[in-house]
């Protein structure tokens, strides 16, 4: 009784804690994968590695300890379950909870890039002379923001 | 090009670095600042990242100065480093957009479904 009282407390905290974390590129994928849609294991697989444009591979021993997680955390459900050729195949998508923390990881993506690319900029351009003077050897690289 | 997407930490630190450089607590208050709070940095997470990033040639030390006769030294993004920075910030805007787009087909959905009364 009373240590099954303490576990939630703890998991309490854990949970406040983790809103605040930013979201590992690989968990951010698979929540990407399933905001339009549930999706199947290796559906998942097969959009992240194309929302990344490649860079980003997930091993299925990485997806499934991931899609487990997130159901613990609230954030991902089963949508359902097929059988195909024999074998179970599992659909899984965002909760409402899980919409609303990819909601929250893209506002923070898009600030925390607004304000590097800003910096960048006086980087290039240093008319003020900051910090000495030595920043700007960066030569421009050709992105347009 | 395979890069793997920067830690936050990581990512603050070297944007508290792109306009100039600073030293060690003007990093930590900075990042404090650009995260809004959520990620403050321990001395030893911000100098054995700093020592990493000094390794992989993206940031290196500006100069050091005494002062109340204690050693402070600045620290500085090496080009690479800008460089590195700048492909994190295309990574993430396109991450960005991608999800953005599939959230907006997301409430499309499900205003389709509940009449459009969601949110």
């Amino acid at each position: 009784m009373k240590s099954g009282r303490l576990a939630i407390v703890r998991l309490s905290l854990y949970n406040d804690g983790m809103k605040d974390k930013s979201l590992q590129e690989p968990t951010f994928l698979i929540m990407t994968a399933l905001a339009a849609g549930a999706q199947h294991g290796y559906g998942i697989m097969t959009d992240a590695a194309e929302i990344s444009g490649g860079r980003v591979r997930l091993g299925a021993g990485t997806l499934y300890a991931a899609l487990d997680r997130l159901t613990g955390e609230g954030l991902v459900e089963t949508d359902r379950e097929d059988v195909i050729g024999g074998r179970l195949r599992r659909y899984y998508r965002l909760t409402p909870a899980g919409g609303q923390r990819l909601a929250a990881e893209v506002t923070r993506l898009q600030a925390s890039a607004a304000e590097a690319a800003r910096r960048l900029g006086a980087r290039r351009a240093p008319a003020g002379g900051l910090a000495g003077g030595t920043a700007g050897a960066i030569t421009a690289t050709g992105l347009a923001w």
